[in-house]
């Protein structure tokens, strides 16, 4: 076993740890306790050690997938940015099961999958361009679809009235409200950049075979088309945040099915 | 309950008893209450009677006169009191009514009205408001004619011990007012109020507290609408800072301003939802809070439905005031201490009061007695060689034995020894003086009435 495999191992590890206490958090609903501190502490232990596996793996171009790795440690990076620099100490709670199961399917169901790692010079570089943009976009879209749940829970208890069952350890809504913004404007933009350079690879160095209009390119475009249409809704239509914030839950299982249901399933597909 | 005596009575409904579309319907504003009183007091034979009518409550206090059936005579004056106000049965029941009412008598009615007066029955836990309130409804009583030596005192000492919790107990140092409430439920919804604009409907007092607890976030703008613009310009100099507008500029500034607190005496609709609608997109899915802290309420509640619009009326500052309970709840336990005192003391008030005719009339008689007994002794034979002065020294003496007898008894009744009860004192000097009762009428009694009642 190599160090990028032990590293990954340790953020498998470590996920699983934090999804299981950030789940403990929204039970106790309080603004700080031992396991929202001990949660977060788990996340940045997996995100850090599925850094290093990535930037090992990438040094050493081991032949592993790297998408599901970097897709986890994305996630997990930006729920630790959410959870310090935007007080949104839930997301964890959402992200963190998420990232297990990404790492888990890559660890079981793909395991050692070769990538597209031995192209010449330029075609590596576009490549690893296109996967990195392609997944964080899905990074972003993930946690627009995290941050929706938390706006549709909290808009509900302030329409409802019920103050008092509203969690501390939640923003106010306009912060929520602004964070969904900011993700969907950053996955759209980081999807399109993937969408491009995915299509200026195909055509300069994929194989002829790889040149028909897969299932994959399909759906990331299925996918590109909703986020736009989202966007559209609301910043030229002027939807309600409610609305958008549905919305974004639709994208997420777009996303998920483009993701597991294509990207894994799919011999020979990342 | 069949009585036999008057009885002092508290009847009402409050921010716990009733929710707020029936406080709407009970609420009557201090002109029109003022006109109501005397006629309900006239038709219900009250000896006195106070309306302590707020936002939050609406409390009848008064002496009921001696009957069968104390309930009937309170609830049935209490719901004519409202549709002589105008409120129609088919907006309410009776029914409906009735069952959001609570009754106290005697010293529950006393130490309910003292936890009013000091704010520990308020929807917002130690907030000021109510004590300007309820001061205002004792004027409203005293200038219709309605209150009497009773209500006068209870209300003086109410206010004394709200007063006293406020300057001895922590309640005053945590004191929060309904405005102060409303902008921490803004908080739920705008993490940092001090990065959006305000809109002020409304420029009286209540506007004019919330303006200030509003210009400690420095806010982007503060816009202030009223009916008339001069008032609202008065405000704006008053704050140093803010914009005045007419009511006809609210569709306008709601495109811009992200929390709305509104607080008219204005009896309708002041915003509807029509207006909030139009203005949404405009503002293209930014949040905006409407805060309606006036009774009536100012807001329409459809606005409450529209997609982005966060609606909270003053029922819903209960549940801030509940966050903030447990921080003020030992304040409170000690004010409650303070109130408790306060009720002996006003029962001790009470019941010398009621003596206070007896006392009176026992001295009248002792006095008449002596003038009576003295005047037959000096007028035998060998008394007739005393000069004037001899003469007035002896009526002197008498007068002060009547002075003692008298003076002795009165603090004894009023200050009863331990086993012994006031009105059972007084009613000893009945029984043992029975000409007593004959003298209760008399000038000099109503003379020491007046002078108590100060």
């Amino acid at each position: 076993m190599t160090a990028a495999h032990i590293a990954s191992n340790i953020a498998l590890i470590s996920l699983a740890l934090a999804a299981l206490l950030y789940l403990i958090e929204v039970g106790k609903n309080r603004s700080r306790n031992s396991s929202g501190s001990a949660a977060l502490v788990a996340l940045l232990l997996a995100a850090l050690a599925g850094t290093t596996s990535l930037v090992l793996q990438l040094a050493t171009t081991e032949a592993t997938a790297l998408s599901g790795l970097l897709l986890a440690v994305a996630i997990s990076w930006m729920a630790i940015v959410g959870h310090t620099k935007f007080k949104l100490r839930l997301i964890g709670a959402f992200v963190a099961p998420l990232a297990t199961l990404i790492l888990l399917v890559q660890f079981f169901i793909t395991p050692g999958r070769p990538s597209a790692m031995d192209d010449d010079g330029a075609g590596k570089i576009l490549l690893l361009f296109h996967v990195s943009m392609a997944v964080l976009g899905q990074a972003f879209g993930i946690l627009a679809g995290a941050v929706s749940i938390f706006y549709l829970w909290q808009q509900k208890l302030l329409k409802k009235k019920r103050l008092s069952q509203i969690p501390q350890n939640l923003p106010a809504i306009d912060r929520i409200d602004g964070m969904l913004r900011v993700c969907l404007w950053a996955g759209y933009g980081l999807i399109t950049a993937g969408l491009v350079s995915g299509a200026v690879y195909t055509q300069l160095f994929a194989p002829p075979a790889e040149l028909m209009l897969s299932a994959k390119v399909l759906w990331a475009t299925v996918v590109w088309l909703w986020y736009l249409t989202i966007l559209l809704a609301q910043n030229v239509f002027g939807w309600p945040s409610r609305r958008v914030a549905e919305m974004c839950l639709v994208g997420f299982v777009l996303m998920a099915l483009s993701y597991f249901g294509i990207g894994f399933f799919r011999p020979g597909g990342q | 309950m069949s009585r036999t005596e008057p009885v002092l009575f508290l009847l009402g409904a409050n921010h716990v008893s009733a929710p707020v579309e029936l406080r709407e319907l009970l609420y009557i504003a201090p002109e029109p209450l003022a006109a109501l009183l005397p006629a309900l007091r006239e038709r219900h034979q009250f000896r006195e009677l106070v309306a302590l009518s707020t936002c939050n409550r609406f409390e009848l206090i008064g002496i009921a006169p001696p009957t069968a059936n104390l309930n009937a005579l309170l609830y049935q004056a209490f719901l004519d009191l409202h549709h002589q106000h105008g409120v129609v049965r088919d907006k309410i029941s009776d029914e409906d009514i009735q069952r959001a009412l609570y009754l106290h008598t005697e010293s529950d009615a006393v130490r309910h009205l003292y936890r009013v007066a000091s704010s520990l029955d308020s929807l917002v836990l130690g907030e000021t408001q109510i004590t300007g309130q309820f001061k205002d409804a004792m004027t409203v009583a005293a200038t219709s004619g309605t209150i009497g030596p009773t209500l006068q005192r209870l209300g003086q000492e109410a206010l004394a011990t709200a007063k006293k919790i406020r300057t001895q107990t922590a309640i005053g140092k945590k004191t929060v007012s309904i405005s102060h409430a409303a902008l921490e439920l803004a908080g739920k919804v705008f993490g940092k109020l001090g990065d959006h604009s305000f809109l002020l409907i409304g420029a009286g007092e209540m506007s004019r507290v919330a303006a200030k607890y509003v210009t400690n976030y420095n806010p982007r703008n503060i816009f202030i609408a009223n009916r008339t613009v001069e008032r609202a310009r008065d405000l704006v100099t008053e704050l140093g800072t803010g914009e005045a507008f007419g009511m006809e500029e609210i569709p306008g500034l709601l495109t811009s301003a992200d929390i709305v607190i509104s607080s008219t005496a204005a009896p309708g609709i002041v915003l509807d939802a029509m207006t909030v609608e139009r203005a949404k997109s405009a503002r293209r899915g930014r949040p905006l809070i409407l805060l309606d802290i006036a009774m009536p309420r100012d807001i329409d509640p459809d606005c409450g439905d529209l997609d982005d619009v966060y609606l909270f009326d003053i029922d819903d500052l209960q549940q801030v005031s509940a966050a903030n309970f447990e921080e003020r709840r030992k304040a409170a336990e000690e004010a409650e201490d303070l109130v408790h005192r306060g009720v002996d003391q006003f029962k001790n008030w009470q019941k010398t009061w009621s003596v206070k005719p007896v006392l009176a009339a026992f001295r009248n008689y002792v006095g008449e007695l002596i003038d009576r007994e003295a005047g037959k002794t000096l007028a035998k034979e060998h008394f007739r060689d005393l000069n004037a002065k001899q003469r007035e020294s002896l009526k002197a003496l008498f007068d002060a034995i009547a002075s003692k007898i008298t003076a002795d008894a009165a603090r004894q009744i009023t200050s009863p020894p331990p086993g012994f009860e006031a009105e059972q004192l007084a009613q000893s000097i009945l029984a043992l003086f029975p000409d007593t009762a004959e003298h209760r009428a008399e000038p000099r009694a109503e003379k020491t009435k007046d002078k108590d009642s100060q």
